[in-house]
């Protein structure tokens, strides 16, 4: 790993909607090949501290920045996988077509056309996600799991530098599941990836840190989290452990910080 | 009929009328309700009344009074609501009405006796002129134009803006483009089905064409096709049976949408339900 160099860095940001104030006053810095989780309660933030990474929206406050510069110089070194139930299923593309879309980042619109190229890359990327057989189908006419990979398909099309993944195994069985965390593990060795997850699996198995956010940051660091912290973010004693999994998150002992 | 076609001028100029309105109609109506606009859509036809009662106030051709009109307010609606953050619902139930009361405006304001504006509310296949025809072939291709052109920018806006964004694509240029191409289609189909009842023959043909394909294109294309054949069929009866063409055409296809969706067994072959 690269220590030292960050990846993504939030100064004091705050941000929202309107007259909702989604994130306050939250300062994280992530490491140039780390892999970092994300969790908290619905409504934390979690989804708007990965739109304030991507640009997608302004902070209020404070500073966000990739590679030590605003996020609209490095929008294609980010690959997105947004929460899959934000997508309309209903409109008539191909698993195909979608997942070339990521391969127009930094194209001229004007009769832009494929290059042999990006449908390599692309063919690479479902062989990859497993998912090659159902290329020619229509995105209405798949499972969720499915159609969560063809999303995670889409963003490592773009070839980033940094993948930011939005609950990307929400819905997926466990042996897909695991899949996405054996590739994401291998695609870490490459890329940063943060990744915003209520699956505890992947908390204890492959985040190399975590940052809990609710409305403010409360924690990031080594994903071993005290009773107290848990009681702090969620407001209630969330049981964090999968059973049948080593025991990384709970720390049993209490207090961690 | 055919014979007719032959002889008389109008008739032609009907029917290639006809078919200039199912290009437009057919594509844009694809957008429209893949994207679910059709609200937005209805919004901006209205809108372009207020155009037609300012080119008669200004003594200009009303169409194309109606032409910068529905242009400007197109894309005005579209800067408000992405900028106001309003519900879309919310914005035509203004915009709509507001169309309709600066066309009453401008006719009332206009001098002298006030004109009869239900060709350009019911539509008249049948008094389309040459200079029309011209104007409407004009838009059709600027229309393929566009669409050839931007095709995967505003596919991929059409179907994941956010995503777009993130990617660094140029979306406001695609929505700009999307709001100005519905005004365009509103203008090239006033003169067959008038303003009041376009959204119908928008919302028809693809509704049709989505039960047999599932693809943009390919929707696309047999929606022009179905359009093309209503529109005909349309413009038939109202020369055999003497009856508005605008009512022929809408009535006709709303009932070839609805008995398709009757006897296509929902489940069976629509991919989404
Ligand atoms: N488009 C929006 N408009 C207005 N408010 C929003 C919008 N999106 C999110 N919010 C608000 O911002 C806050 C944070 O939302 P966010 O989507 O970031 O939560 P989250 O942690 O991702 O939740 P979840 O686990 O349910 O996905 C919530 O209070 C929510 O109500
Ligand atoms: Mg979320």
């Amino acid at each position: 790993m690269t220590a030292g160099k960050m990846a993504v860095e939030l100064e004091n940001v705050s941000a929202g909607y309107g007259s909702i104030t989604a994130v306050q006053g939250v300062n994280l810095a992530i490491e140039e090949g780390s892999f970092t989780g994300i969790i908290g309660p619905n409504g934390g933030g979690k989804s708007t501290i990965l739109k304030l990474m991507l640009g997608l929206i302004q902070p209020w406050q404070g500073k966000v920045r990739i590679f030590g510069r605003e996020p609209h110089y490095f929008r294609h070194l980010i690959g997105y996988v947004p929460q899959a139930a934000s997508s309309n299923r209903q409109f008539p593309i191909s698993v195909r077509q979608v997942v070339l879309q990521g391969r127009l980042a930094g194209s001229t619109p004007f009769f832009h056309r494929y290059h042999k190229w990006d449908h390599q890359i692309v063919e690479r990327c479902l062989t990859r996600l497993d998912i090659l057989d159902l290329a020619n189908r229509q995105i209405g006419q798949l499972s969720g799991g499915q159609w969560q990979r063809v999303l995670i398909a889409r963003a490592l099309v773009v070839q980033p530098r940094i993948l930011l993944l939005d609950e990307p195994t929400s819905g997926l069985d466990a042996s897909s599941s695991s899949l996405v965390y054996e590739l994401l593990q291998e695609l870490n060795q490459e890329l940063s990836i943060v990744m915003v997850t209520h699956d505890t699996i992947a908390i204890s198995s492959c985040v190399k840190d975590i940052a809990c956010i609710n409305y403010t940051l409360h924690y990031h660091g080594e994903p071993d989290i005290s009773p107290e912290l848990v009681m702090q973010v969620y407001g209630c004693p969330v049981d964090l452990i999968a059973h049948g999994v080593p025991h990384r998150v709970l720390g049993q002992h209490g207090g961690m910080q | 009929m055919i014979s007719a076609l032959l002889n008389y001028n109008y008739l032609q100029n009907a029917f290639m009328a006809a078919i200039l309105a199912s290009i437009a109609c057919g594509i844009l109506g694809t957008i429209i309700v893949e994207k679910k606009m059709v609200m937005m859509s209805g919004g901006i036809a209205h809108t372009a009344f207020g155009g037609i009662g300012l080119g008669y106030f200004l003594r200009v051709e009303p169409i194309y009074a109606a032409l910068v009109f529905s242009l400007l307010s197109a894309l005005s609606i579209a800067r408000i609501q992405r900028q106001a953050q309003v519900m879309p619902d919310v914005l035509m139930g203004m915009f709509w009405p507001l169309g309709m009361a600066l066309g009453i405006l401008f006719i009332y304001l206009t001098p002298g006796y006030p004109p009869s504006m239900s060709s350009y509310l019911f539509g008249d296949i049948l008094t389309v002129s040459r200079g029309d025809l011209l104007v409407m072939a004009l838009l059709d291709i600027l229309l393929i134009l566009t669409i050839v052109g931007f095709y995967h920018l505003l596919q991929a806006y059409w179907f994941d803006e956010e995503f777009s964004m993130g990617l660094g694509l140029r979306v406001l240029l695609a929505e700009a483009l999307t709001y100005a191409m519905i005004a365009v289609t509103v203008v090239v189909l006033i003169r067959v089905v008038g303003i009041i009842l376009i959204l119908a023959l928008l919302c028809a043909p693809p509704a049709f064409a989505h039960f047999f394909r599932s693809d943009l294109s390919g929707i696309m294309g047999l929606s022009v096709m179905a359009g093309a054949l209503i529109c005909l069929g349309g413009l038939c009866l109202s020369y055999h049976y003497n009856i508005p063409s605008g009512a022929a055409i809408v009535i006709l296809s709303v009932l070839v949408y609805t008995s398709t969706a009757l006897c296509f067994r929902p489940g069976l072959h629509h991919p989404n339900k």
